[in-house]
């Protein structure tokens, strides 16, 4: 998976979260200011199964920052990104 | 004698404010300490490591009260981050349901814990607790709570009892100890008084019980349509009503659902194939309180297929 097929899929799965369609031109805007109703701590850590369910990566609250990496599409997809590699390099790609 | 004002949603909004007595407060204090104060092996508590907000019952027993009267520190942060465990050898966890997705993405923070004692209350347990307690193993003690601002602690179970105990002063009425199933209604010394009316000497709650002892009970759910949504109490049929009005041709339905970062929350169902309807609907939602609305909305498949 490339990196623009990544942020898509971060991008379809934060859509079915937040319940409305997101854009490639809100990929840099924080998701607080997308949808802060949905986008509380409890929609934080929806993101957080969300994603680990999506791409089979574990997400570890002591390393990942929450604040920083469950920011934005961007800034999510370039944690899974991340973690991918590690996966794949680890020899650990599902 | 002072009391302290603590303030509810009510299960369709409308906040309710609840008067908790300074000796209801010490007394119910006292009893969280004889509970989760200590274990069987003596290893005292030596530190109180909080996600729950002071502003609720639960968060200032457990995370102002509990700690003065123990003597140990307290240390509060926000529920998406792990808990704050640092030095300490024996930690009471007191969480939430959101606490738990959380520990179980953090778990090595614990590595240095003898002992960890982890206090739930307020809702269905998340399916999450109970593969967290198992990492933990032998070090582990999940104690759960049974109660709410109104009536202070009721009941308690220790994982993985599944009947509950009631408080040492609160007891069965003597209806309830008759019929030996119903509505769970008790008397109890710590019962909040709501705005300036007197404390009631009995309260009988949502929730459906079978008596299995002189203390003890089997819970079986609650009454009606109520769930708790990261531990605030939700009427469903009150939703159902709002959102119903907004699509008086559909079926709508408010579908109740385990979850793992609030406990409990719910899906919408509509059984309509115009989308003019389906809008309607996502409308009504929009205006529904933030902590109410639900997971999804979804178009039935029977509504899809036609």
């Amino acid at each position: 998976m490339g990196t623009e097929e990544t942020r898509e899929a971060v991008r379809a799965a934060l859509s079915t979260l937040l319940g409305h369609e997101l854009t490639e031109d809100t990929d840099e805007t924080p998701l607080i200011e997308i949808d802060a109703d949905r986008y509380d701590s409890l929609g934080v850590l929806d993101c957080v199964a969300a994603m680990e369910g999506r791409f089979g990566i574990s997400i570890d609250l002591i390393d990942d920052d929450l604040v920083t990496n469950f920011r934005s599409v961007s800034t999510i997809g370039a944690l899974v990104e991340r973690k991918l590699h590690d996966a794949r390099v680890l020899g650990l790609t599902p | 004698m002072t009391a302290v004002r603590f303030a509810t949603s009510g299960t369709t909004g409308s906040p309710v404010a609840w008067l908790r007595g300074e000796d209801q407060l010490v007394a119910e204090t006292r009893l969280l300490a004889g509970l989760l104060g200590g274990s069987p092996d003596g290893t005292d508590l030596d530190a109180i490591c909080t996600h729950a907000p002071v502003g609720h019952l639960y968060g200032h027993l457990l995370g102002h009260r509990l700690p003065a009267l123990l003597d140990v520190p307290v240390r509060q942060v926000p529920v998406t981050e792990p808990f704050d465990v640092s030095g300490a050898r024996h930690p009471l966890l007191v969480t939430l349901p959101a606490s738990f997705s959380v520990l179980a993405r953090s778990l090595s923070t614990l590595d240095q814990c003898a002992r960890v004692t982890i206090v739930f209350s307020s809702a269905a347990i998340p399916p999450l607790a109970h593969p967290v307690v198992a990492a933990l193993g032998d070090r582990a003690r999940l104690v759960e709570l049974f109660g709410s601002t109104e009536t202070g602690l009721v009941a308690t179970r220790v994982f993985p009892t599944s009947d509950w105990t009631l408080a040492p002063d609160v007891r069965f009425v003597p209806r309830l100890l008759a019929a030996r199933a119903g509505r769970l209604a008790i008397e109890s010394p710590r019962l909040a008084a709501r705005n300036s009316w007197p404390a009631p000497a009995e309260i009988t709650l949502d929730d459906e019980v079978t008596v299995v002892g002189a203390n003890t009970f089997r819970w079986h759910g609650r009454a009606g349509r109520l769930v708790k949504v990261n531990g605030r109490r939700l009427n469903l049929d009150a939703v159902r009503a709002t959102l119903s009005a907004a699509a008086p041709d559909a079926a709508v339905r408010c579908v109740p659902e385990p979850d793992q970062v609030r406990g409990e929350w719910f899906t919408v169902t509509v059984d309509s194939a115009d989308p003019a309807t389906l809008r309607a609907v996502d409308r009504a939602v929009a205006t529904l309180p933030a902590w109410q609305r639900p997971r999804a909305v979804q178009q039935t498949t029977a509504a899809r297929i036609s």
